[in-house]
C-alpha cells in the first residue's frame, strides 16, 4: 500500500492509516451506528490528509477529529441519527450487539465521549477539541454517559 | 464492570478491506473542506462576526421594510391555511400536536419539536410502512425535515411499539404544490438489489447520478430528481417506461458537492 503522495518525510499516510485505521473505524461505528458513514468519514478523513500533504502536522490527531466531524455532519447531513427502530445493528457477538444497541440510546455527545476516552483512550482535555467541545462538557458528558450506560448494560435495557 | 473492558468488543468489528481504495479515490476528488482544528475556529471566529454583523443589518433593514409597507391585515400562513410546519411538544405526558395537517415544503415536511423533559427520548415517526427515528435537544426546540411522503404519518416523542404506534398522534401531510415525486421502486418480482457503482461528486446531483447509472442506462431511459426537489439527502430516480427502475441517494459534502452515496435498483438491471 503506497502512499499517492510523498511529501511526508518520516512515515507515509499509508503507514498511519495501516496503524491508525482499524481502530479509528470500529469508534466511528460505535458512534455514528453505520458501516457505510464509518467507512466515508475515515476514508474522506484520510483523502484530506493526502490532499493537504505536509499542511497537517499531526496526521493520527488530526484524522480522528476529522472523522469524528465528518460522521456528524454526516448524520446531520441526513437529518438522522440511528434510526430508533426498524433497525438491525449487525456485529460478530451478543456482546458487540449489545453494546453498540446501548451507545445509540445517549446522546451523540455521551457517545462520542465515552467512546474515544475508553476505546481510543484520549483525556477529556484531548477529546473536547475532537468533538469541538470543551473539557468540562466533556466530563459532564463522561460522567452521564457512564452511568446510563452500565445501567443499560446491567439492567440489559439495551435493545 | 470495566469500561475499557466493555469497548474491548468493539474490536471484533472489521473495517471493509477495500478502504484504502476509498482514501485513494477520494483523494483524487475536489478538495472538501474540513480545517485542521486551529485553522477552523479562527475561520469559524470570522463566520460568525461577518454572519453577525450582516444579520444585524439584515435585520434593521427588514424592520424599515415592515415599518414602510406594513399590511392592514396577516396574511395566510400558507395554502388553505394549512400550516408550513407541525409543532410538536413532548413533556411528561406525552407527545402533543398543534395541527393534524401540515404543508410539504420543497425539502421535505418540517417538524418543529419542543422538547420539555430535560433529556433526549428521541422522536420517532412513522409512515408509509417505514419508521425512523431522530435526536432532539434535552430541552427546547429543535428543527427537522423529514423527507416523507404525503399523507398520513404518526409521530412520538420516544419509540413507537407495537402499542402506541396505533394511538400516536396522526398527521396528514398535503403537497398542494406538488412537489414529491415518488421514489419507490417498480420491478419485475419485486426484485430489488443494491449496485456497487463505485463513488462520483460533482456540483449537480442529476449530472452525478447519471454518472452512476449510465452503465444501466437504456435509450429512452430518463433521469430526474425525485422525493422533494431541495430535500438533503437528494434522490434522484431513474425510469423506464412508466416504472422507476433505479434510484441514486446523494449527500451533500462540506464543499457543497454532491456525492453518490447509494445506488439501488431493480435486480433486471444487473448483468445475469
Amino acid at each position: 500500500m503506497e502512499s499517492i503522495i510523498g511529501t511526508r518525510p518520516h512515515e507515509s499516510v499509508a503507514e498511519v492509516f495501516k496503524e491508525v485505521s482499524p481502530r479509528l473505524w470500529r469508534a466511528v461505528l460505535a458512534y455514528a451506528g453505520d458501516r457505510d458513514v464509518a467507512s466515508d468519514a475515515v476514508a474522506e478523513a484520510f483523502a484530506q490528509v493526502l490532499r493537504r500533504g505536509s499542511a497537517v502536522r499531526d496526521v493520527r490527531r488530526w484524522v480522528w477529529a476529522a472523522a469524528f466531524r465528518i460522521a456528524a455532519g454526516e448524520l446531520k447531513a441526513r437529518s438522522r441519527m440511528v434510526p430508533l427502530m426498524e433497525s438491525a445493528v449487525e456485529g460478530p457477538d451478543v456482546d458487540g450487539i449489545l453494546l453498540l444497541s446501548a451507545l445509540r440510546q445517549l446522546s451523540p455527545a455521551q457517545r462520542g465521549s465515552l467512546i474515544l476516552r475508553y476505546y481510543a483512550g484520549y483525556s477529556a482535555s484531548e477529546i473536547a477539541p475532537i468533538l469541538g467541545s470543551t473539557t468540562g462538557a466533556v466530563r459532564v458528558h463522561l460522567a452521564r454517559g457512564r452511568r446510563k450506560l452500565r445501567h443499560m448494560l446491567q439492567t440489559g435495557e439495551a435493545r | 464492570m470495566k469500561l475499557s473492558n466493555v469497548f474491548r468488543g468493539l474490536d471484533r468489528y472489521q473495517a471493509p478491506p477495500e478502504l484504502w481504495r476509498m482514501v485513494e479515490d477520494r483523494a483524487a476528488m475536489p478538495e472538501g473542506g474540513f480545517d485542521e482544528p486551529t485553522t477552523r475556529l479562527r475561520r469559524a471566529r470570522s463566520r460568525i462576526i461577518a454572519v453577525a454583523v450582516a444579520g444585524v443589518l439584515s435585520a434593521l433593514s427588514l424592520v424599515l421594510v415592515f415599518i414602510a409597507f406594513r399590511p392592514s391585515s396577516a396574511p395566510a400562513p400558507a395554502i388553505g391555511d394549512v400550516p408550513l410546519e407541525v409543532v410538536l411538544s413532548c413533556d411528561g405526558s406525552g407527545t402533543h400536536v398543534e395541527a393534524t395537517e401540515v404543508q410539504a415544503q420543497r425539502d421535505g415536511v418540517h417538524l418543529v419539536v419542543r422538547n420539555l423533559l430535560g433529556t433526549d427520548p428521541g422522536l420517532s415517526v412513522r409512515f408509509d410502512g417505514r419508521g425512523s427515528g431522530y435526536n432532539l435537544a434535552p430541552q427546547g426546540v429543535t428543527r427537522l425535515t423529514v423527507s416523507m411522503p404525503p399523507g398520513e404519518f404518526r409521530v412520538a416523542c420516544g419509540v413507537l411499539d407495537s402499542e402506541t404506534v396505533t394511538t400516536a398522534p396522526l398527521v396528514n401531510v398535503v403537497d398542494p404544490e406538488r412537489f414529491y415525486i415518488p421514489v419507490s421502486l417498480e420491478c419485475p418480482g419485486d426484485a430489488t438489489a443494491s449496485f456497487g457503482t463505485g463513488i462520483a461528486a460533482g456540483a449537480d446531483p442529476l449530472d452525478v447520478a447519471t454518472t452512476v447509472l449510465e452503465p444501466f442506462m437504456d435509450s429512452g431511459d430518463t433521469v430526474e430528481v425525485a422525493g422533494y426537489p431541495a430535500a438533503e439527502p437528494r434522490i434522484v430516480r431513474m425510469v423506464r417506461g412508466e416504472s422507476v427502475v433505479a434510484m441514486v441517494t446523494l449527500v451533500r459534502q462540506v464543499d457543497g458537492t454532491w456525492r453518490s452515496d447509494a445506488v439501488t435498483g431493480c435486480a433486471s438491471l444487473l448483468p445475469a
